[in-house]
């Protein structure tokens, strides 16, 4: 699960062209909650495990469902966790990160231990147990996701203010008096954004993978639901004989990613050039 | 701050981490829904039959005593008991342990030479059609999650080809060709993300040590252009994948479960996620304590290694 | 924290030095699905752990896959009058795989253990009507029962009472020890388990092939190349939608047998809104189950009103169920109090394909009849604390049981061991039936009172019986001697490899 950089030349196209994609996507996945060819969860006996073809593009599932109906209708929760899951971690990890910043001692130790102690669990094993935990369902798995990519929210943002609270202009405020909260918002918050917003186009990335891993495991949205990981994990026990219903959910999610990937990547050739080569681990 | 210094620290550091995270697992697992003695004695439990088996396995005391029970022991050396299987905990998570250490070798080997192998030959590259070709298969290599990566091959390999065993394991006395061959796809699905990126790395710091001043001074001076490359350019280019190698070290440790899962290799992986489904705490506490060790000591390397090549990192690191 | 250097040198030599050598001959390979938690024969619960169970050890009686059952350590068996007192003459000279001979101490041993107050066994409650057991001498065995019980020798062949050697109880969980036809090996989690010919074994010339191993092999897409592959002889358990695509396949050979297995959707009766007889009522009229049969099982199996399965001489062919009517389910629910129809959770477990795909049908064709279920998944090892009892409906199934008498009572009875745990429903005509049926050894007075438990359930559900799932499995041409067994573990005395 990893990004890699590409060429720098190619900059525009890449945000444009992936831009582009993932709106159709979008666009498709809103339309497909409401109007898909066949209801994604009808049953035909008479029509089970049907190839591709003029009336099923996609084929159909081991109930007769067709399969392009139900990757439609599944597209808005891969999204929703990819962009939920982001939300999460930045609504929680900017602030504790710039709190960590600004208030060293005793308040910089807690956050930043808890932090090495929630990196330090590996994340699927982490959404595994949260999920364990409790009947999993779609904004569970969205949560789990989150608060796994908090920690590195946190860590970031605190790695950036800690060097724009260097900077002059902040000096200057707090010479002049100001408080905390007007500092972090109006100086540092404002400077602090490129490389967030960076960052927050690698986790859309990973919050997608992960949240289809842990669906594909059966700790997602739950059934007649199609979300893909979890189509995929059905239609394993007929690879052989219609392989299309395990493929037509994970070749859009491959998709997906690549569209999610190139706006990514073109948001960080466009706001930090400095950051092509750094690891995102 | 002086290297002894920073390395205390984070030593320290490490220790607090697995301290807490014995608590966190010990916690979490606790409040797991479902009940052992439920768990092992299956569909057949009555209501007498679980809570004498509760008493057995000392399942009333105070969680802090059986917090400390279990920490004081793992301390000594004593795993515990896996509640399902009957038997202790320790040898079975070594044996999975070793099974899962085979796979990350060999992944781990290939996204180190491949990765750096690559990412050489596009830098050298950069521009042609080859270079365009291996950016566009690394996109793809990434965008593709490893459970998926996994059902195509297992398609692919085992249904459609009948070519290699896609899924299970062969002890090595089965034979060496036997052995391997198990290995094979679930060290290529495993690589194929890390690949892609330690090569894309590569490439880029390879591409700017190039352009540096001191490379094209080098040529200026009329040296042979393969010793610059591999003289000047190589080590310099090749201390940054070096470090992200290390971190993906523990990338590779949340791909294993996933990868185990699919393969149905009885790695660790596979062993706690069986855990987690028959409800075997002690297992399963022992096996998340282990993998959480590995991944903080791997995650220790590598700052260790960031800090020791670039000392900026040490000074922030000591203000962390 | 880390494991111990020596820990891990020891546990690696000790590997090696317990790995065999692998037997030379005709190994039969199994290929299984899921790993084998327990060894000892007592606490097997799973079907994986009972096709094992079945191979290592050997219980007083058997049954054979026609269901009748014959004897098997006992020789021959006789009860008193009033069904209470069991004797049993034992096979004499019949040895166990660490060379002692089998006398009547092991029997009562390996009772005892089973019914130790104290001790682990899950099954210990099938036998409660067992009051004390003796050994008059070394070919003979007793048993006092509490109750007059005609069935004791059907229920003697069942999975956990087996009999094992007295000097090594202790170590079945480790080394266990029986007088099977083969003898256990090694075995490693997840990956197999190794059985060899048992050279001693007391029916002369048997068994015919060396060795058996069971494969561990989760993905069904893998297990079925690796059948075609020939890597595997047998695929146990094949899933029924494999089996019509496998039968035309010339190096297989594909059974798909009827078995007493069902599964369905638990209807909690104790508890809103399943506790109005008019809603239990309503959700057998909102679907059908032919339908359901087709649906779940890929046609594979057969509709039924109780645990006693189509293909029994005591099912009620005569008993009219009424036709599913979507219409009709939703009056009753409106008479019951729900005139906007019910919406309430479904309950699946994760990683039992058909019992999902049972839930998924349900969800989908209930709505006709007023019932809006919200599938949730959970892991079947949360169901027996978090479920059964608790959610209001759910799906689950069971295993095949030995007899009319055991797949019943518990389940139907008022008070019954299962009845108090998953549904709680209670009757007296049922109740009369049952007691009457169990105190007779008379086939035709027991067939009268089951065929009445039937006829009292469709009018008063207890639960919702989907099917009689039938049971499949593939086999390699080279391997003859086998008949699928309803009871899905496997005799392999007779097996032989080409």
């Amino acid at each position: 699960m990893t990004l890699i950089a590409l060429p720098r030349l190619r900059t525009p196209s890449t945000l444009v062209l992936g831009g582009a994609l993932l709106l159709l996507i979008g666009l498709a996945a809103v339309v497909g909650m409401w109007l898909t060819p066949y209801d994604p969860t009808a049953f035909a006996v008479r029509d089970r495990l049907q190839p591709p073809s003029a009336l099923h593009p996609f084929g159909t599932d081991e109930f007769g469902r067709d399969v392009l109906s139900r990757v439609l209708a599944g597209a808005h929760l891969s999204l929703a966790t990819g962009f939920g899951a982001m939300a999460i971690s930045l609504v929680v990890g900017v602030p504790l990160g710039l709190i960590a910043a600004f208030h060293r001692g005793i308040t910089e130790e807690v956050v930043m231990r808890s932090v090495d102690l929630l990196i330090a669990l590996p994340p699927v094993l982490l959404g595994l147990l949260v999920l364990a935990v409790t009947p999993p369902s779609l904004w569970k798995t969205v949560a789990a996701v989150g608060l796994v990519y908090v920690p590195i929210m946190v860590r970031l943002t605190r790695a950036v203010a800690l060097g724009l609270l260097e900077e002059d202009f902040v000096q200057a405020a707090r010479a002049r008096g100001e408080g905390a909260p007007t500092i972090l918002w109006h100086e540092i918050l404002p400077n602090a954004w490129p490389p967030i917003i960076v960052e927050c186009g690698l986790r859309v990335t990973f919050a997608i993978l992960l949240g289809s891993a842990l669906s594909f495991l059966g700790l997602g949205p739950q059934p007649p639901a199609s979300e893909w990981g979890l189509m995929i994990a059905e239609g394993r026990d007929f690879l052989r004989q219609a392989p299309w219903v395990c493929l037509a959910p994970g070749l859009s999610l491959c998709v997906l990613l690549v569209c999610v990937n190139l706006v990514g990547e073109g948001l960080r050739e466009r706001l930090d050039p400095q950051l092509r080569g750094r690891s995102h681990a | 701050m002086g290297m002894a210094a920073f390395l205390l620290r984070r030593l320290l550091g490490l220790v607090g981490v697995l301290l807490g995270m014995s608590l966190l697992i010990f916690g979490i697992v606790h409040i797991l829904p479902g009940n052992v003695a439920y768990a092992i004695l299956g569909e057949f439990a009555t209501p007498a039959a679980v809570a004498q088996l509760e008493a057995k396995l000392g399942l009333n005391d105070p969680l802090p005593v059986q917090y400390w029970r279990w920490l004081s022991a793992m301390l000594q050396g004593d795993f515990g008991t896996s509640i399902v299987m009957q038997r202790p905990a320790g040898p079975l998570i070594a044996e999975a342990l070793g099974r899962s250490a085979s796979l990350a070798v060999f992944a781990f080997s290939l996204v180190a030479m491949g990765g750096i192998g690559l990412g050489l030959y596009a830098a050298t590259h950069r521009g042609r059609t080859s270079d365009k070709v291996l950016t566009l298969v690394q996109f793809l290599l990434i965008a593709v999650p490893e459970f998926f990566w996994a059902i195509l091959a297992v398609l692919v390999f085992a249904s459609w080809l009948n070519l290699l065993p896609a899924t299970g394991y062969a002890p090595l006395s089965d034979g060496v060709a036997k052995w391997a061959s198990h290995l094979v796809l679930p060290v290529l699905v495993l690589a194929f993300g890390l690949v892609a990126h330690v090569s894309r790395l590569t490439r880029s710091s390879m591409i700017e040590v190039l352009d540096s001043r001191y490379v094209l001074a080098a040529r200026a001076r009329g040296l042979a252009e393969r010793k610059v490359l591999w003289r000047h350019a190589l080590p310099n280019a090749l201390l940054p994948a070096i470090t992200v190698l290390a971190i993906d070290a523990g990338l590779l440790i949340g791909g294993i479960v996933v990868v185990e899962t699919v393969f149905a290799y009885p790695g660790l992986g596979r062993l706690l996620v069986y855990a987690i489904e028959r409800h075997d705490l002690p297992l399963l506490q022992v096996g998340m304590m282990v993998v959480t060790a590995i991944y903080a000591l791997a995650n220790f390397v590598a700052e260790l290694l960031y800090a020791v090549l670039n000392p900026r990192i040490r000074v922030a690191g000591a203000t962390a | 924290m880390s494991l111990s250097r020596r820990t891990l040198i020891g546990s690696s030599l000790a590997a090696t030095v317990i790995r065999p050598a692998h037997a030379a001959g005709k190994v039969l390979r199994i290929g299984i699905s899921t790993s084998l938690s327990a060894l000892d024969p007592m606490m097997v619960t799973t079907g994986d752990e009972y096709i094992y169970a079945n191979l290592v050890f050997n219980g007083l009686s058997r049954m054979r896959e026609d269901l009748v059952v014959e004897p098997d350590l006992a020789e021959s068996w006789t009860f008193s009058d009033d069904l209470k007192q069991w004797t049993f003459k034992l096979r004499r000279g019949v040895k166990f795989h660490n060379g002692e001979e089998m006398t009547a101490e092991d029997v009562v041993a390996s009772f005892r253990r089973l019914l130790d107050p104290d001790g682990t066994s899950p099954v210990r409650s099938q036998y409660d009507m067992v009051d004390s057991i003796s050994a008059p001498d070394a070919g003979t065995v007793v048993f006092q029962l509490k109750i007059p019980y005609g069935g004791l020798a059907d229920i003697l062949t069942d999975r956990q009472v087996k009999i094992v050697p007295r000097s090594a109880a202790g170590e079945m969980a480790t080394k266990p020890i029986g007088t099977g036809p083969f003898k256990f090996v090694s075995y490693t989690a997840g990956d197999r388990l190794v059985l060899a010919r048992h050279a001693d074994y007391f029916e002369a010339g048997l068994p015919k092939v060396d060795g058996v191993e069971l494969r561990v092999i989760p993905e069904m897409s893998v297990k079925i190349s690796a059948l075609q592959a020939g890597d595997i002889d047998i695929l146990w358990d094949l899933p029924l939608e494999q089996v019509k695509p496998l039968s035309g396949r010339s190096d297989l050979r594909v059974d798909s047998v009827p078995t007493a297995s069902w599964d369905g959707a638990i209807l909690n009766n104790a508890i809103p809104p399943f506790n109005d007889k008019r809603v239990r009522q309503a959700f057998h009229l909102a679907v059908d189950k032919k339908e359901i049969v087709e649906l779940t099982l890929f046609g594979q199996g057969v509709p039924t009103i109780s645990p006693i399965p189509p293909s029994h001489p005591f099912f009620a062919k005569d008993v009219v169920v009424p036709k599913s009517d979507p219409a009709a389910a939703r009056k009753l629910l409106a008479e019951a109090g729900y005139p906007n129809g019910i919406k309430l959770p479904v309950i699946l477990p994760v990683g039992r394909p058909v019992r999902e795909r049972l839930g998924v049908t349900l969800q989908q064709l209930a709505k006709a009849g007023g019932f809006d279920l919200q599938v949730q998944r959970l892991p079947y090892s949360s169901f027996n604390a978090e479920v059964s009892g608790k959610a209001p409906l759910y799906i689950d199934g069971f295993f095949a049981r030995p007899t009319v008498d055991t797949s019943l009572f518990p389940f139907l009875r008022s008070k019954g061991s299962w009845n108090e745990r998953l549904w709680h429903y209670s009757d007296e005509a049922v109740d009369r039936a049952l007691d009457a049926a169990r105190s007779s050894a008379d086939a035709a007075v027991q067939k009268k009172n089951y065929i009445d438990v039937q006829a009292t359930l469709v009018a008063n559900p207890a639960s919702f019986f989907a099917y009689s799932v039938n049971y499949a499995c593939a086999y390699r041409k080279s391997v003859d001697g086998i008949k699928t067994h309803p009871m899905k573990w496997f005799d392999l005395r007779y097996a032989t490899l080409s």
